[in-house]
């Protein structure tokens, strides 16, 4: 049972990242958008670093992230896709309050962020973009479990 | 025997969204084509050539209709850009990215009416020593407004209901060919073909 619900996790987490990819182009192509991946890189790192990450993937998390994908779809929408793969990530981590605060955290990496905050200029919209990921990965290190 | 059941719902619901992502269905809704096309371009005292789409513009606009004209009204020219994003909804872009990637400088920013009704965003811009003027709105026939955020939604909910929401709506952006401000009031009046815009 555990090796097929890690399947599903890894299928669901694959097809949220295929959908997800004019969110990776973004990086390279919009000035507001750049250093995204890097904060991305940080935020996805976190529950690794942290030993948060456990094998099996949160069922309801799986079809939060689903339904949040096909919504994205149908609207076609790309923050729904990026929101998508985010929950998918987040069904392969340690349940708790930090898992919550990581999971908010993901605006730092999207598109999203860079247009709320087009006022400003692209460095300091990458300041805030690292403030936020720091914000919301710190907790995974400050309450350490292992978990099996 | 729950695992075993959310595990089936979330299989079905991984098949569900493979499929519909890979139907790759072309985009049934009806686009705003026809209502660009019927603008009096040419009518008495105003004239409109068609201008070419830049580099940088071809790749981001190769999927989504495209009005890009030099206007002339009485003494003044402007240029005017359309976009319709029925077909590539990622096409259309908040002006303002647009216009901060470009390396432009936003001075000032203000939504006012347009002169046929509804709003529009004024911005005022500097690159390289030269300080220009735009205004931009996104159209449909039966209002304007100038929030990108209301476009998203706008077009997001149009797709979820496959048009039936109301008609696409169209980003129009206005400004002058060299430098300087226009006559809004003149390019946007009762006597202008663009009016109705």
């Amino acid at each position: 049972m555990r090796h097929a619900n890690s399947l599903l996790a890894s299928s669901v987490l694959a097809f949220t990242l295929w959908k997800a990819h004019a969110q990776f182009a973004a990086w390279f192509n919009s000035p507001y958008d750049r250093l995204g991946w890097a904060a991305f890189a940080c935020w996805v790192l976190a529950p690794l670093l942290a030993r948060a990450v456990r094998p099996s993937g949160d069922l309801r998390w799986l079809t939060a992230a689903l339904v949040m994908s096909i919504a994205g779809t149908v609207a076609d929408l790309s923050v729904l896709h990026t929101s998508a793969l985010a929950m998918a990530l987040a069904s392969c981590t340690r349940p708790g309050w930090e898992r919550n605060l990581w999971l908010a955290g993901f605006i730092s990496w999207t598109s999203a962020l860079g247009w709320l905050l087009n006022g400003c200029s692209s460095s300091l919209v990458i300041a805030i973009r690292l403030i936020i990921v720091a914000l919301s990965c710190g907790p995974w290190f400050g309450n350490r479990r292992v978990v099996a | 025997m729950k695992t075993r059941k959310s595990m089936a719902l979330v299989l079905a619901l991984l098949i569900g969204a493979l499929l519909l992502s890979l139907q790759g269905a072309p985009n049934a809704l009806q686009d705003a084509r026809a209502r660009l096309a019927a603008l009096p371009l040419n009518a008495a005292g105003f004239h409109s050539t068609d201008l070419p789409l830049s580099a940088a513009e071809e790749p981001v606009y190769r999927h989504i209709h495209v009005l890009k004209k030099l206007c002339a009204w009485h003494s003044e020219h402007a240029q005017l850009v359309c976009l319709d994003g029925t077909q590539d909804r990622h096409a259309v872009h908040d002006p303002r990215l647009c216009f901060r990637s470009a390396h432009w400088e936003v001075l000032s920013e203000t939504v006012v009416p347009h002169p046929a009704g509804g709003e529009m965003r004024r911005l005022r811009l500097r690159r390289d020593g030269r300080e220009l003027e735009t205004v931009y709105w996104w159209s449909t026939p039966t209002g304007r407004h100038a929030s990108a955020m209301k476009y998203f939604m706008q077009s997001s909910l149009r797709r979820l209901t496959q048009g039936r929401s109301g008609e696409e709506p169209v980003l129009v952006l206005l400004q002058p060919v060299q430098a300087g401000q226009l006559d809004w009031n003149a390019w946007l009046g009762p006597q202008s073909p663009l009016h109705s815009l």
